[in-house]
């Protein structure tokens, strides 16, 4: 059973009182009511007093990757609290050498109930920390998530390529660029982004719904090797594009062929940065006599 | 008219060839005299290895109808072991494509060696061959979805040359 709400907040309001005590650090990321709005916000907290004066939650409203926080301030020593995705990112942050395991405290959910809306937790496979110094709640058994590669379902995995082409179009006409996908993804990281890029220009100007498509090709083509599958590009998303498949599609491929998962490991090099030598060729062009 | 059209289609097809094999296989085939389609346009390139991904994304953008990437067997790599890396992004590239739609015959991936001009003949013909069983590329999206939408809302702000754009506010004119 995963826990509850109401229990991984109260252990959580725990844990994180013994961590103040035990720990030297300059901030905390955690999730907190917002002061005006009422909803679930990311904070940072720097002193204790500030720690008294916000109750620190865990909801189902909790869809911010807090992992993504972590990357403004790689020079000081951080505490997050981290949902499983997260500690996942913070696995493949570590390995990547983004930031230093010594100025990390993580805070790490177990058996994490999973966020509202969020497609992803459907097809969660780690619902327990990768890595963290902290747990609150219970672990659950491996065997309630883990998933074999035979039995992996995904969204638009039975689909016919015309109607994947059909379904895309339609969903990428109504994207606007904003990048909020690329800006939520706790795995885009690069300082000079390629959206961004004006030598060599890989998107131009203008409002050809085709160079939207493009963008999305070319953010997924990213993704391989790193995408947590957290989704957190389609909770961001103010169009409600449904961009998620594209790079589950991959995650799921990459797990197929290379049997490789990022973020499970902190000493893992990342998909493209390694290669074996009996790699699979699906699909490459053979002559007779090969 | 239709079919007619068809017999006609001759595609347009963007080969990226290794520098050290495909590259010169292409050159022993043209001087063995061994002939081979002229669809393909080559590009050389260091090394498969220093294919970006997002360059085959864009040719296709682009209005290639296809796309042949020819780089040396593996093993035989002259930087070591750039087409290892090569061919994982290949894969996961045409995982990409093909589920969104591009047809796999559109994506080409091969190894060539120096001395293999008559394999890489063969090679151009069966991808001619491949690419226009498929017809000619109509782009990334769906045409008549994207008509349908188009009817609607138009496109004000296209930059596409001869494209009359869109709604136009009367206030404007």
């Amino acid at each position: 059973m995963n826990n509850s709400y109401k229990e991984i907040t109260e252990d959580l309001q725990k844990t994180v009182e013994l961590v103040f005590k035990e720990e030297e650090f300059e901030q905390l990321l955690a999730y907190s009511f917002g002061e005006f709005s009422g909803l679930i916000e990311p904070v940072i907290i720097k002193e204790k007093r500030d720690f008294e004066s916000k109750k620190i939650v865990f909801t189902e409203d909790a869809y911010p990757m807090l992992s993504k926080y972590l990357l403004k301030n790689r020079d000081i020593r951080q505490a997050v609290v981290a949902k499983p995705c997260d500690t996942r990112a913070i696995a493949f942050y570590i390995s990547e050498n983004i930031i230093d395991r010594d100025n990390l405290i993580i805070i790490g959910i177990n058996g994490c109930p999973g966020i509202k809306e969020n497609t992803a937790c459907d097809e969660c496979d780690t619902k327990n920390p990768v890595i963290a110094d902290y747990f609150v709640g219970e672990p659950l058994d491996e065997s309630e998530f883990a998933k074999e590669i035979e039995e992996i379902e995904y969204l638009l995995s039975d689909e016919t390529a015309e109607k994947r082409k059909k379904h895309y179009s339609e969903e990428f006409s109504r994207c606007t660029q904003c990048y909020a996908c690329r800006d939520a993804c706790p795995v885009c990281y690069c300082d000079h982004c390629f959206v961004e890029s004006n030598q060599p220009i890989w998107l131009e100007d203008g409002s050809d719904p085709e160079e939207d498509m493009v963008f999305h090709l070319m953010r997924t083509m990213h993704m391989p090797g790193r995408c947590v599958n957290c989704g957190a590009c389609e909770m961001a998303c103010p169009e409600g594009i449904e961009m998620r498949s594209l790079t589950s599609h991959l995650y799921h491929q990459a797990r197929r062929y290379f049997d490789y998962r990022p973020g499970l490991k902190i000493d893992q090099l990342s998909l493209f940065s390694d290669y074996n030598e009996e790699d699979p060729e699906p699909g490459f062009l053979q002559q007779e006599g090969d | 008219m239709a079919a007619n059209e068809k017999e006609e289609f001759e595609p347009k097809i963007i080969a990226y060839l290794c520098n050290w094999c495909s590259y010169a296989a292409a050159d022993l085939a043209g001087s063995s005299r061994l002939q081979y389609p002229t669809n393909i346009r080559a590009v050389r390139i260091p090394c498969t290895g220093r294919l970006n991904p997002l360059m085959i994304i864009k040719t296709l953008k682009k209005g290639a109808d296809g796309i042949l990437v020819s780089g040396c067997h593996p093993g035989d790599c002259h930087y070591i072991d750039g087409n290892y890396y090569a061919r994982r992004r290949f894969i996961m590239l045409k995982e990409l494509l093909e589920y969104s739609g591009v047809e796999s015959e559109r994506l080409n991936f091969t190894w060539c060696s120096a001395a293999e001009g008559r394999r890489f003949a063969n090679v151009v013909t069966q991808v001619v061959d491949r690419v226009k069983s498929v017809g000619p590329w109509e782009g990334y999206l769906d045409q008549e979805s994207i008509k349908k939408l188009e009817q609607e809302t138009g496109n004000p702000g296209s930059t596409i040359v001869g494209s009359e754009g869109g709604v136009v506010d009367e206030q404007f004119l």
